[in-house]
């Protein structure tokens, strides 16, 4: 009987961890996308197109930064005069200017969208606060042309197009490109583990992506100096940092996508066809259809036709009013032909009497009649938001896109921010002015009058705006969901990669 | 005889694909260490199969391989540090020159410390021109590939060889210093398994020669043996013998 005991290799191979195998073929890995031809091609147009897409947005950021500074000029004007001194809380036709825009709560462009403009351009450039609700004011985003709507070209784009490319076109063949090519088989009769070769090549294409990635912000962070952009404040170059960061998470995520293409295909060509697909839908189809899924899911009318909505109950409510006043202000005068600011001061105490209650029904009703609207609009609005961010959420570019404007204060959450701080102040408005207004209008027949209710108050008693908060903090917590999600798609891209290499032909 | 202990064995060895088809059927082999064994059979026989199994790239359906008394299922990352592979076509990294390739499968074959003069000296030995130890693989012939796949196994130094019709498609000179190579690697002690179609050359490195028919070895014959017998002969015959399965 043979004795076929082990015996030992006639060279000590020593104990390897699978920290240098990981090593040996990241190294390897590393040397060959470095010097290939596609790396060399995508830095170059990255790099190469990183100094126009901060010159476009630098230039765009200063146009609507002139645009602020005359709205807060026109406004402090505003505050200065009469206006401001005696606030009336309604926007009467025969005052010469819009009293009620001293209250206007006017959006400053955020810096950071020279790098990543969001929605920064298409945020309504301020609000108005008037008795019957919240008025937009325009957008800062005016088309002119289809080019200026299709030729948005930013950091974030290059990131998520052009560098979410060269992610796909190194990855796509690492696995597949392998096999077609012939040396997995050479490698893997080397005492090496799936595991490790995969866990190398994906810390190989981690490490080569961020060369690129570092040179687009260090040549956008250059270029914003040289066409002469402010310095960022400290919080935001600490957002900057995480825009980078997060950039770095997309990179790997997209990486290990193809590597989970590459893992479950047997030739290269499949595999890169295979990836252009998946990334022209998640880069470009996902959010048409996020915006379409949404709509139709859960349809919801615009913020404008909300407030026109409002704006015409509370109308017609105040007109009813202002006759049911004019009607008080008849039975205590007992005049009925004329209206008079004489008569009204001999019985000031008496109508005021009778008018308060009528006021006090007015208020109420109008609160519920609004309230209703808004709630309704609210709900629906909040279910498309929803629906879409979900949809948006299926796919990691988009994902990405919701994580780097959340963190540079230009995405939904930031937009949703500025709503809800204008919510906040036109019900403290509502609260100290609007429901207790210093000045009423009464209709009797054809005529009509403004009276003095009580002392106007100056804009310094009214509360003023609080803009919702900007720290690097609330911007990570708004951001949180989405690189939750987006952690999420890399580690489940990994376990996938792994368990579709487990079982791979390596022959 | 041959005292060596035995270094690549199958025992009963049997691979049914997912199609249904029976690639190799109970195969049993032993083969020790200083000898070459050479497996004759035509395309389909099971040589590759049983080449694969002894790598691990596929499971068996029955039996156990071994290399040096490793269950190579049980533990195949212990068994390939025992083994060394050279293929028809040996592919390597077209933008690596030869030296950085034999660099890196050194160290993932477990010889992380080389320097650059060992790596010399072993494309030196199996005669690869100096001016191609700095050159990028790509620019290399099939010959020069395979002399570089054989510095690979040979610089891994491990006690078995697995060669897979190594110098199918060399030109005759090419082939001649590839078997000199591995005569030398047979009288250092390795254990060598050569799939091949070239029945000559399997006579002349083979201490044994076996002929695979649709999975089946059926035929052995030792060195001595074909000192007796006409190996083409038999290999044909076997050829054209009726089909095992029907």
């Amino acid at each position: 009987m043979e004795d076929w005991s082990r015996k030992e290799s006639p060279v000590s191979l020593g104990k390897r961890g699978i920290s240098k195998v990981i090593w040996y073929i990241a190294n390897r890995e590393l040397v060959d996308q470095l010097i290939s031809t596609r790396f060399l091609i995508i830095v170059l147009l990255v790099v190469g197109l990183i100094p126009l897409a901060t010159y476009v947005g630098l230039e765009d950021y200063k146009n609507r930064l002139q645009d602020y500074d005359r709205l807060v000029a026109d406004k402090q004007k505003l505050m200065a005069g009469e206006a401001g001194q005696k606030v009336q809380g309604e926007d009467s036709p025969w005052t010469p200017e819009n009293e009620l825009a001293v209250f206007r709560a006017i959006r400053r462009p955020d810096p950071l969208s020279v790098f990543v403009r969001g929605l920064d351009g298409a945020y309504p450039e301020y609000w108005d606060f008037t008795p019957t609700g919240i008025e937009e004011g325009p957008s800062a985003l005016r088309p002119k042309r289809l080019s200026d709507l299709l030729g948005q070209l930013d950091m974030e784009f290059l990131i998520r197009v052009v560098l979410g490319l060269l992610a796909i076109l190194l990855a796509f063949d690492a696995v597949s490109g392998e096999k077609e090519m012939g040396t997995l088989r050479l490698v893997f009769s080397q005492p090496i583990s799936r595991a490790g070769f995969l866990a190398g090549k994906l810390v190989a294409g981690a490490a080569v992506l961020l060369v690129p990635l570092a040179a687009a912000f260090l040549a956008a962070l250059l270029s914003s100096k040289i066409f002469g952009m402010e310095s960022l404040p400290p919080d935001g170059s600490l957002k900057l940092l995480l825009v980078f960061l997060a950039s770095s998470l997309y990179l790997l995520c997209i990486y290990s996508l193809g590597l989970l293409i590459s893992s479950l295909t047997r030739s290269q060509k499949t595999s890169i066809i295979v990836l252009l697909v998946i990334w022209i839908v998640m880069s470009l189809a996902a959010s048409p259809v996020a915006t379409f899924t949404a709509q139709a899911i859960c349809p919801a009318p615009s913020r404008h036709i909300v407030e026109n909505q409002k704006k015409r109950l509370g109308d017609a409510l105040k007109t009813e009013t202002e006759k049911a006043m004019g009607a008080a202000y008849r039975d205590v005068t007992g005049v009925e032909n004329r209206m008079s600011y004489g008569d009204f001061l001999d019985n000031k105490d008496a109508v005021l009497r009778r008018i308060d209650p009528i006021i006090s029904s007015y208020v109420n009703k109008r609160r519920q009649l609004l309230a209703e609207v808004q709630q309704e609009a609210d709900r629906q609005e909040n279910g498309q938001n929803r629906i879409a961010r979900t949809v948006m959420w299926l796919s990691p570019a988009t994902t990405f896109t919701n994580v780097v404007t959340d963190l540079s204060s230009t995405g939904d959450e930031s937009r949703l921010a500025w709503f809800a701080a204008a919510e906040r102040y036109f019900n403290r408005l509502e609260a100290v002015l609007f429901e207790d207004p210093p000045m009423i209008t009464v209709r009797l027949g054809g005529m009509s009058s403004t009276l003095e209710r009580r002392n106007l108050p100056s804009i310094s008693e009214l509360p003023m705006f609080v803009p919702p908060k900007n720290q690097v903090v609330t911007t990570i917590q708004r951001a949180l969901p989405s690189v939750i999600i987006l952690m999420v798609h890399i580690v489940l891209l990994i376990i996938g990669g792994f368990i579709a290499f487990a079982r791979y032909d390596v022959r | 005889m041959n005292q060596q202990q035995p270094i690549l064995k199958a025992e009963d060895l049997s691979k049914r694909y997912e199609d249904g088809v029976l690639a190799l059927d109970h195969l049993n082999l032993t083969i020790r260490g200083g000898e070459a064994y050479c497996l004759l059979g035509a395309n389909g026989a099971g040589k590759t199969t049983t080449i694969n199994l002894f790598l691990n790239f596929i499971p068996p359906t029955t039996g156990t391989c071994y290399i040096n008394g490793i269950d190579v299922t049980r533990d195949p990352l212990e068994a390939k540090k025992y083994v060394a592979f050279v293929s028809e076509n040996v592919m390597l990294y077209g933008n690596f020159t030869a030296r950085q390739n034999l660099d890196f499968f050194a160290k993932l074959g477990g010889k992380p410390d080389l320097t650059k003069e060992n790596y010399y000296q072993v494309m030196r030995r199996v005669s690869l021109q100096e001016k191609a130890f700095e050159q990028r693989v790509k620019t290399f012939s099939k010959g020069m590939r395979q002399k570089l796949g054989i510095s690979i196994a040979i610089i891994k130094d491990a006690s078995a060889i697995l060669l897979d019709e190594p110098t199918s498609g060399l030109d005759p000179k090419a082939a001649e210093e590839f078997l000199e190579i591995l005569d030398e690697l047979k009288k250092e002690g390795k254990a060598i398994l050569m799939s091949t179609h070239d029945i000559f050359r399997a006579k002349e490195i083979g201490d044994r020669v076996g002929i695979m028919k649709e999975g089946r070895l059926v035929m052995e014959r030792t060195r001595q043996e074909l000192q007796y017998e006409d190996l083409v002969k038999i290999y044909i015959d076997y050829m054209k013998s009726e089909p095992l399965t029907v």
